[in-house]
């Protein structure tokens, strides 16, 4: 996109003169309100939520993002997003996001504050706990299976290839059977 | 600068609320607490920081359901009654785009513009003491971009462009469908368009004015009254100058003959 | 209230109080009201901080007003019932346009006093109810609203041309006058020839004070 600046002017002072009598129609001269994005870098990236895939362009100034939206020269979407890809930005602005984690203790009423560190600790020992004792090593015939019956993995739609490669082969070494990503549901 | 038109077809929408969504985020507006009321329609009204809104109607009752889903907001009157009842120069502004503008720091928060508006658009903030309202993005499209609305729409119910071409994109469409053009009044432009599907009018559109037009009380206010106040005024004074000069003083009795020479 | 040689005092201190408290808030009002509604006249609320600070100063000297009015009426409530002699006041214009001769003696407030407080009671009323409605127009049905900005303009047309006329006839139209608003006083001769019936009852009231 090719931001001109010509608009940026300031028809300042002449507002007041140019109001003249309140009867007078005529058209008014206005403060231009300076485009927000005009000093930003355009990044262009893709809308992490579902598999269509959409376009978007990131407004970057100072190492913040200051404005997302549909990137007009994406072939899927032509500049058009839906509602939540249009509030992507809240995804790197807005102060109601967790940025802690949060643990709501079996049967407890109220979340408390924990570290990732004790977080991924719990994660891993519940998933070993289920693991072991779901683990199927023989099925009804005899077989040898070595599969995981009681754990099921679905995979969102902001994962790229790379993070889905990897967590299947993830996964498949746990013995997971049950594999399943957003973009079939 | 050309004039422009935001064209809007009824016949498209599927209300996603992307144009919602896209307002909000690109004019920095925060979010609002609702409350769910049984409808599409989230929140139930515009709001001071909810420019754009899809209204949500259910027309018909039984098999013979409609939904229509409307993107309401500015309509961008060519002859603006809120600006001609604002009484703050610059706190309400036609721009050369066809779109009309508020300027927050000009805004008094006095509220005419609110009761003058024939399609009640304009809302008030208690805290800022100001209003707000869409501004077609007057920063975006004075800088060669579309409208946030537009630019985020997925179906092609909204589009954007100079005034004649979406006109004649309007009729035409209007034409396939069988539909109306609204509001489709020569002496009342608007820089908004919508092209009505072809079984619905606009009086069943809720909140929709079937005949938008500049109230008549503002007219008679701005153009009767408001001048008839400096005529009379100004001639009861005139005639007041008229009186002295011709008639004098209406002097007491006693003081005539002390004085001698007023009443010859 | 001190005695003065040939003079009579004609109003009292609440009367006049109240008097430039409708007389100051109706005039501030109508200026700041004038710098509102003309944009051209934008030297008005510069003068004064601004528009919004404006605004405000039209809303607080309406609330004055509204005050002022309500106590106006209180205390001149009895003294501006028409009398038959007004109709005849009125058919000759008090005097003021053409010569008269028999003009009938006034009693505190002649038939244009008295029509000129009307006016001020009727549209200042309407101006009060639709300014509280301008106020916060926002509960109100949108219809009545737009009639409430209506209508507080027409009344202001009414009331500030007679404001005119008013401030005409109590300066310089009238000699004498202008000093009863002010310290209260007026020459005997003044009350004779403006306010004949009113000296006379209370003379006699005097009188028969004296006599008993």
């Amino acid at each position: 996109m090719n931001i001109s600046r010509r608009g940026f002017l300031k028809l300042s002072g002449g507002t007041l003169a140019a109001a003249g009598i309140g009867t007078s129609f005529g058209v008014k001269s206005a403060y231009a309100k300076p485009l927000k994005v005009r000093h930003a870098r355009e990044v262009p990236t893709i809308c992490c939520y579902c598999g269509v895939g959409c376009g978007i362009i990131c407004h970057v100034s100072n190492g913040k993002v200051i404005n997302t939206e549909g990137d007009p020269n994406h072939p899927i979407n032509q500049g058009s997003l839906c509602s939540k890809g249009t509030a992507l930005y809240q995804i790197a602005n807005n102060d109601k996001r967790l940025n802690k984690v949060l643990y709501r203790a079996p049967g407890a009423d109220s979340w408390k504050e924990v570290s990732w560190d004790w977080a991924l600790d719990k994660i891993a020992k519940n998933v070993k706990k289920t693991r072991d004792s779901g683990f199927v090593r023989t099925n009804s015939k005899g077989q040898l299976v070595n599969r995981v019956e009681n754990i099921a993995s679905l995979g969102g739609a902001a994962l790229d290839s790379e993070e889905v490669y990897s967590l299947v082969k993830f996964k498949r070494a746990l013995g997971l059977v049950y594999l399943e990503h957003q973009a079939r549901i | 600068m050309a004039e422009y038109i935001k064209y809007i077809d009824l016949t498209k929408c599927t209300g996603c609320r992307a144009c919602q969504v896209a307002c909000k985020q690109w004019n920095d507006l925060p979010a609002e607490t609702t409350q769910f009321t049984g409808s599409l329609q989230n929140p139930g009204d515009l709001t001071y920081n909810t420019w754009t809104l899809i209204r949500f109607d259910e027309l018909g009752s039984g098999k013979d359901i409609k939904w229509i889903m409307r993107h309401d907001a500015c309509m961008h009157c060519d002859w603006a009654a809120c600006i001609k009842a604002c009484p703050s120069p610059g706190a309400l502004v036609k721009t050369e785009t066809g779109a009309v503008i508020h300027q927050s720091e000009f805004c008094i928060g006095c509220k005419a513009c609110i009761i003058a508006c024939p399609f009640d658009i304009p809302r008030y903030s208690v805290k800022d003491d100001k209003i707000a309202k869409c501004t077609l993005c007057y920063d975006r499209i004075t800088n060669g971009m579309k409208p946030a609305c537009v630019t985020s729409c997925n179906t092609g119910c909204l589009d954007f462009g100079p005034k004649t071409a979406m006109i004649e994109k309007a009729h035409t469409r209007a034409l396939a469908t069988g539909g109306t053009v609204y509001p489709n009044n020569p002496n009342y432009e608007t820089h908004v368009l919508y092209v009505l599907p072809a079984d619905v009018k606009p009086l069943e559109i809720s909140h929709m004015n079937p005949n938008p037009k500049m109230p008549a009380t503002v007219l008679w206010w701005k153009h009767l009254f408001k001048p008839f106040t400096l005529i009379g005024v100004g001639g009861v004074a005139g005639l007041a100058l008229l009186h002295y000069m011709l008639r004098g003083p209406h002097l007491v009795e006693e003081e005539k003959k002390e004085g001698g020479e007023a009443d010859v | 209230m001190s005695k003065r040689e040939g003079m009579v005092y004609v109003t009292t201190a609440e009367e006049r109080i109240i008097h430039w408290l409708l007389a100051g808030s109706c005039l501030f009002a109508l200026i700041t009201g004038l710098g509102l509604m003309f944009h051209s006249w934008y030297i008005i609320p510069t003068m004064l901080g601004g528009y919004y600070a404006t605004k405000w100063m039209h809303i607080f000297s309406g609330v004055v007003f509204a005050l002022s009015l309500i106590a106006a009426s209180a205390i001149w409530w009895k003294e501006v019932k028409f009398v038959p002699d007004d109709a005849k006041w009125i058919m000759q214009a008090g005097g003021y346009l053409w010569d008269t001769k028999d003009l009938p003696p006034c009693g505190m407030y002649n038939a244009g006093q008295k029509l000129f407080f009307w006016f001020v009671f009727v549209f200042g009323i309407i101006i009060v109810a639709t300014g509280i409605i301008m106020w916060n127009p926002l509960p109100y049905p949108v219809v009545m609203a737009r009639w409430a900005y209506m209508l507080h303009a027409m009344s202001v047309f009414v009331v500030a041309s007679f404001f005119i006329v008013h401030l005409y006839l109590g300066t310089i139209g009238n000699p004498g006058t202008v000093q009863i608003m002010f310290h209260g006083w007026a020459t005997r001769a003044y009350c004779t020839m403006h306010k004949g019936r009113w000296l006379a009852e209370k003379e006699g009231k005097t009188e028969a004070e004296a006599e008993a």
